[in-house]
């Protein structure tokens, strides 16, 4: 209990002092209210996402290193608790599982019946999710909830759902977030989210600068050890935010997107980005906003009891496409070209806003390197001159 | 009972000729009548007339050994059959079938080659109908020739 | 302490981890009453739902134990147990409220559906998908060109026509096909020919079997299906309805353009793979289109473009 800070001097947005001890009794409080915590775990060399028991379960200490297809851990000086950027995973793996089941049908005398599944609900709190990845959730609860443009549709994030958000105190070489304006800090887009915090590990004083963003996170935030964040501390988190904000290099500009691409579509750069794309699938498996899947219907080896499962698919795959014994999409190039008009076009008509939220993930985890931002500016070019050759460096 | 150039000028092939121009050609018609069954033209022989369908349905036929007569096409009503006429050899590609009774306005192809000779700009008239429903038919030929209403191939693959 | 909020409704239930199929994923079960036997490769089934329904009721958008009734244009999801689930057009209904599916069997899932014996069940989803306007287009002089199974699509557009040809000021009908044996729903089109000159029907086979003329009825041509179309046609007031191939559609489209028609005008019908049929899957994306629910209905002024570039 906090003797210094009766409960009702705490203020909704107001910036608070929260110790290292302080965080890790977060988790015990969560725990205590009967959430089970999803958060940043180490795993075989990347940084993914999984249940956590306590703080100690974070990589605490840990930092990445990213380029195109380049991914490493490296060790800090500090023993910062989100000292990395993005690994591999996003939230959807909790939000949209990779394989659900849809329904069971039983095949008998008394004929064809169909049968819902039911799960026990399960309350669940993110932990450090990020600001690209705030505005991926929003995307993709948009996507789920129907396609109407009318903007003051409810695409809401499910209130059950506790989000403790985390400002990125460093950018990785493939974020761009600024150039996307989803972040990197997490104040300014009108995201949803409980607590959000700001992580200061570089001196001898380990400690967050905690927010309540929600009646919920305030009433959580009454039961951690607070202490006042003096005008000193609040301004270290805005130079905070503007340091990670300038070290972004990359840029994406698209003004005018279908445009855009609709005059593009045989531009000679998709051919380049084709003589390296392996459809491997990766982009979209790490990509927050993809929302693709495909059924699959298995039988029991009597052929009574059938399934259907939902799975996530990707548009990379060859049969995505497929019809009438062939696919409408069979070259690789189309299918890249598909993918990224479709997540930096034609999302726009569809949900209201742009598929990409500048996370970089794809540029990370993509094999041969390929980086969106690269195409963009190859496409950009007149068709015939030099540049338009996708040069990676 | 219409004149000769009421009929051509009716008619859709020479749609827009004018009055004139379809008096000077006129001299070189005369009206025809066939029986369901009977034949306008057969394969080989000499291709002496253009004949404009003004009612009735003309089968484009060839005869393929162990098939029979084969149509290749079927002409209605406004239609014209056949170019053979407008170029040497001028001799019939096909048979040329009644499928009912017919009527055209047949004009004799020498006259007609004359006429267009003489008066270069009733030749070019006749060249651009001509070239114009030639494409139409090869358009449509090529068309069939890609066979979009045939099964798809069930190529192995996963899902439906 | 956090309240534990039951767990109802939508796949994608941001938060709750237990997702359970919306209502559109879930399949009613139907029974097979009739099977009709169009042409050698193409069925077609008449379905019901397999439960009694609570009251009698035909209102349109209700579920009365099985899906509600779809508007001409329309699809449903077909489900072949264990086997899988393909979108087929609902081609009618009967008069006792039988939803009709014409299926040519083509694949895995289409053959194991055309197999099914009366009494046979399968999972039905739907109505999806956008219509034919035909309503729309009442006072106007109507041109619909079928081609090969796209009649199936059409009929209940077709079949709105004939019980209402007063509303249009001319209807012609243009059906293409293989070959003669290749026209399905042969009975009901000489019925269709019956209603000239308010209705006419003109039908062109690719080709004519072997034989010659013998035995050719007078209404059939040998040739392209738009050949059949006049020289000339009151643009203006004339709309199209046009379902087949894809090329066949876009030439027909040229054709009709050919002949003044604005592209607004004409409307084609698209498919694409499908698997959710409820815009969620994105399998069926055509640019910005998810023809699952933009289309399968569209006016060709908004997509003559897209089906000129290839692999789109």
């Amino acid at each position: 209990m906090n003797d210094e800070y009766p409960s009702e001097k705490l203020l909704l947005n107001g910036a608070y002092y929260l110790s290292d001890m302080g965080f890790g009794q977060l988790f015990s409080e969560l725990q205590a209210a009967g959430y089970t915590i999803i958060g940043p775990r180490l795993e075989q060399s990347a940084i993914i996402l999984d249940e956590l028991q306590s703080a100690r379960d974070l990589p605490a200490g840990w930092g990445d290193e990213q380029e195109a297809g380049t991914y490493r851990l490296r060790r800090r000086a500090d023993q910062a608790y989100f000292g990395y950027n993005l690994g591999p995973e996003s939230w959807k793996k909790f939000l949209y599982p990779r394989r659900q089941l849809l329904w069971r049908a039983q095949q008998s005398g008394a004929g064809l019946e169909f049968e819902r599944p039911v799960s026990p609900p399960q309350a669940l709190a993110f932990i450090g999710v990020r600001a690209c990845d705030l505005a991926a959730i929003k995307i993709q609860a948009r996507v789920h909830q129907g396609q109407e443009l009318d903007p003051s549709l409810n695409s809401e994030v499910d209130s059950s759902l506790f989000m403790i958000a985390v400002n990125c105190a460093q950018a990785a070489a493939t974020c761009f977030c600024t150039a996307m304006t989803t972040g990197p800090s997490v104040d300014e887009h009108g995201y949803q989210y409980d607590l959000a915090l700001t992580e200061f590990a570089d001196g001898e004083d380990h400690h967050f600068i905690i927010k309540g963003h929600t009646t919920r996170g305030l009433a959580l935030l009454r039961q951690l050890p607070l202490q006042d964040a003096d005008e000193r501390a609040q301004l270290a988190v805005i130079r905070q935010h503007e340091a990670t904000a300038r070290s972004m290099t990359r840029q994406l500009d698209l003004p005018n997107a279908s445009a855009f691409f609709g005059s593009r579509l045989e531009h000679p750069a998709w051919d380049a980005i084709a003589d390296r794309c392996l459809s491997c699938a990766n982009c979209t498996l790490v990509c927050p906003t993809c929302f693709c899947t495909k059924v699959e219907d298995t039988t029991d080896i009597t052929g009574d009891h059938a399934e259907r499962w939902l799975q996530w698919d990707s548009c990379f795959h060859l049969d995505f496409s497929h019809l009438h014994g062939g696919s409408v999409r069979k070259s690789t190039r189309s299918r890249y070209r598909q993918w990224l008009t479709h997540k930096l076009g034609t999302w726009f008509e569809q949900f209201g806003s742009s598929g990409c939220v500048g996370c970089g993930r794809c540029i990370t985890w993509c094999p041969v390197g390929i980086d969106l931002t690269a195409a963009v500016i190859a496409l950009g070019k007149s068709p015939g001159s030099e540049a338009t050759s996708y040069a990676q460096d | 009972m219409h004149k000769i150039e009421d009929l051509i000028c009716i008619h859709p092939f020479f749609d827009g000729l004018g009055q004139e121009f379809c008096s000077f050609v006129a001299g070189c018609g005369i009206n025809r009548h066939y029986e369901q069954g009977q034949y306008l033209a057969h394969e080989g022989e000499g291709a002496e007339a253009l004949m404009l369908i003004r009612k009735g349905k003309v089968a484009v036929e060839t005869k393929v050994p162990e098939r029979g007569a084969v149509i290749i096409e079927t002409l209605n009503d406004g239609d014209i059959a056949g170019w053979s006429w407008f170029f040497p050899p001028y001799l019939w590609a096909f048979d040329l079938h009644a499928l009912t009774n017919v009527s055209v306005t047949a004009l004799d192809a020498s006259c007609l080659r004359a006429k267009c000779e003489d008066d270069p700009r009733l030749g070019y008239e006749v060249a651009k109908r001509l070239a114009r429903m030639m494409t139409e038919r090869l358009k449509n030929t090529r068309l069939r020739l890609l066979d979009l209403y045939k099964a798809p191939l069930d190529l192995p693959h996963r899902g439906p | 302490m956090v309240g534990m909020v039951g767990m109802v409704g939508m796949v994608g239930m941001v938060g709750m981890v237990a997702p359970v199929a919306p209502a559109s994923f879930f399949p009613t079960t139907y029974r097979v009453r009739q099977k009709i036997r169009e042409s050698a490769d193409t069925l077609t089934l008449a379905i019901a739902p397999a439960a009694k329904p609570a009251a009698t009721s035909a209102v349109a958008g209700q579920a009365n134990g099985g899906t509600a009734i779809g508007q001409p244009g329309q699809f449903n999801m077909l489900y072949a147990h264990g086997i899988g689930e393909i979108p087929v057009s609902i081609s009618g209904y009967t008069s006792g409220g039988l939803t009709l599916q014409t299926i040519r069997a083509v694949g895995p899932v289409s053959r194991a559906l055309t197999r099914l014996k009366i009494g046979g069940q399968l999972g039905v989803r739907g109505p999806f998908g956008t219509i034919w306007p035909i309503q729309a287009l009442t006072g106007r002089s109507l041109i619909i060109i079928a081609g090969g199974l796209g009649l199936a699509p059409l009929r209940p557009a077709i079949r709105y026509a004939v019980a209402n040809l007063a509303a249009f000021t001319e209807v012609t009908i243009y059906i293409g096909a293989r070959t003669p044996n290749d026209l399905i729903f042969a009975h009901e089109l000489s019925k269709w020919s019956q209603l000239a000159p308010a209705l006419r029907v003109k039908i062109a086979v690719d080709s004519w079997p072997s034989g010659g003329a013998v035995g050719m009825p007078l209404s059939l041509s040998v040739g392209m299906v738009t050949a059949l179309l006049p020289r000339r046609l009151p643009a203006a007031t004339t709309s199209a309805l046009v379902c087949g191939p894809e090329v066949m559609m876009r030439h027909a489209g040229i054709d009709l353009m050919g002949l003044g028609l604005s592209a607004d005008d004409i409307f084609i019908s698209l498919e694409r793979n499908m698997k959710c049929a409820i815009g969620l899957c994105g399998h069926c994306q055509l640019s910005t289109l998810f023809i699952c629910k933009d289309g399968p209905v569209l006016p060709l002024a908004r997509v003559q473009h897209l089906l000129r570039t290839l692999e789109l």
